[in-house]
């Protein structure tokens, strides 16, 4: 089933209006700006990254990769998820925070 | 059978601290009509920027012809 | 004034809403006593809805006003949808699946395969949801996901919503054990997963 990777122009919008929360508006607030900015930032990156293991598993389910090839992948994309995690923690913002809603694509994080 | 299974009404969740509930509240915020995907870069409740979000973003199966599986 | 959705309903509305416009559909809107989240929005809709007015509603996160939505309403095409959705409701399912575990972090293969592993019990999930509404012939909205929980909008005549309520929780009790998964379903909610615009029309605001 390919369905996680149905990637619309629909979906992205709604993907990233999703980082707006419940009021439509990235609010920057003067006290919390640097969290407001590393959400935004670390959002599209997070999503990025979870766009790049979704394409990841599926060229494995096509027997596109070689072994190596898989662990390379699987080592950068996990470091990436530490990292971004670990950036994330800096700004005390949860890997919840981060989450985009995808629409029919899903919740990435 | 699934381990565990729980109904609400729609007042129920409404009300309901319960974290599964609020997390359904939560999800419909951004459901119904929605006229598009626009981001507004607010400080101080003075709206600054707008994103126009018309991206588009595609597995690249779909952009290169040769793998096109679908 | 903030608009909740469009109805083709003539009833009596509860306090702080009121009709906007003319004509057989008409939009809903909200009297702005203080500053109206979309939370308090969401409980109107529901307080009309629950009150008998059919609507499709606007996702309570965007700010329309009355004469954006009136302009949306003849733009967009809307009408369709709002009298198809008469008489309709949804009941929300949520899935909830425990954490991923922790796998072995020096082997990225075996990383990308636990995750693989994952995706494909959310696949086996999603599959058997889509075979249980369609045995009890109901629409589906596409099912959103996020690591560890999926939920699912299901299309349902009003009048039906206690026969159908059963229904669907003894097919669920039915489904296989997966991944030690919790279900709660709550409803009936406006149709708020099929309440989308197809096609994105011009920015209103």
């Amino acid at each position: 089933m390919t369905q996680h990777l149905e990637i619309t122009t629909e979906g992205v919008r709604e993907a990233l209006s999703g980082l707006t929360g419940k009021t439509g508006r990235l609010e920057i607030d003067p006290e919390t700006v640097e969290q407001d900015l590393a959400r935004l930032v670390l959002g599209l990156i997070a999503f990025l990254r979870q766009l790049m293991e979704l394409q990841a598993i599926r060229q494995i389910e096509n027997d596109s990769l070689t072994e190596q090839q898989q662990e390379q992948l699987g080592t950068t994309l996990m470091r990436a998820e530490e990292a971004i995690h670990n950036v994330a923690g800096q700004f005390n913002l949860t890997p919840e925070d981060l989450s985009l809603d995808l629409g029919p694509l899903g919740k990435t994080i | 059978m699934p381990v565990e299974m729980q109904l609400a009404s729609a007042t129920e969740t409404l009300a309901s601290n319960d974290s599964r509930l609020v997390d359904v509240v939560d999800g419909l915020l951004g459901h119904g009509v929605v006229v598009r995907g626009e981001l507004w870069l607010t400080v101080a409740d003075v709206e600054l920027v707008f994103l126009g979000l018309d991206v588009l973003l595609a597995a690249p199966d779909r952009v290169r012809p040769n793998g096109a599986a679908q | 004034m903030i608009a909740l959705g469009w109805t083709a309903a003539e009833k009596v509305l509860p306090d702080d809403v009121t009709y906007h416009g003319r004509g057989t559909i008409r939009t809903l809107a909200m009297k702005e006593r203080f500053k109206v989240d979309a939370r308090s929005k969401l409980r109107a809709q529901v307080c009309c809805f629950e009150a008998g007015i059919d609507l499709l509603p606007i996702a309570p996160s965007q700010n329309l006003s009355p004469a954006a939505a009136q302009m949306l309403l003849a733009e967009a095409d809307l009408r369709d949808t709002v009298m198809e959705l008469r008489g309709k409701a949804q009941l929300k399912l949520l899935v909830q699946m425990p954490k991923q575990p922790k796998v072995d972090q020096t082997s990225g293969r075996a990383w990308l395969a636990a995750r693989r592993l994952h995706l494909s019990i959310k696949e086996q999930l999603v599959l058997q949801l889509s075979q249980l509404a369609r045995h009890l012939a109901l629409e589906v909205a596409p099912i959103r996901q996020s690591e560890c929980r999926m939920q699912c909008d299901m299309l349902i005549p009003r009048d039906k919503t206690h026969e159908v309520t059963e229904a669907l929780m003894r097919g669920l009790d039915h489904l296989p054990e997966f991944d030690a998964a919790k279900l709660t379903v709550t409803g009936p909610w406006p149709p708020y997963g099929f309440a989308m615009i197809r096609q994105t029309s011009r920015q209103v605001a």
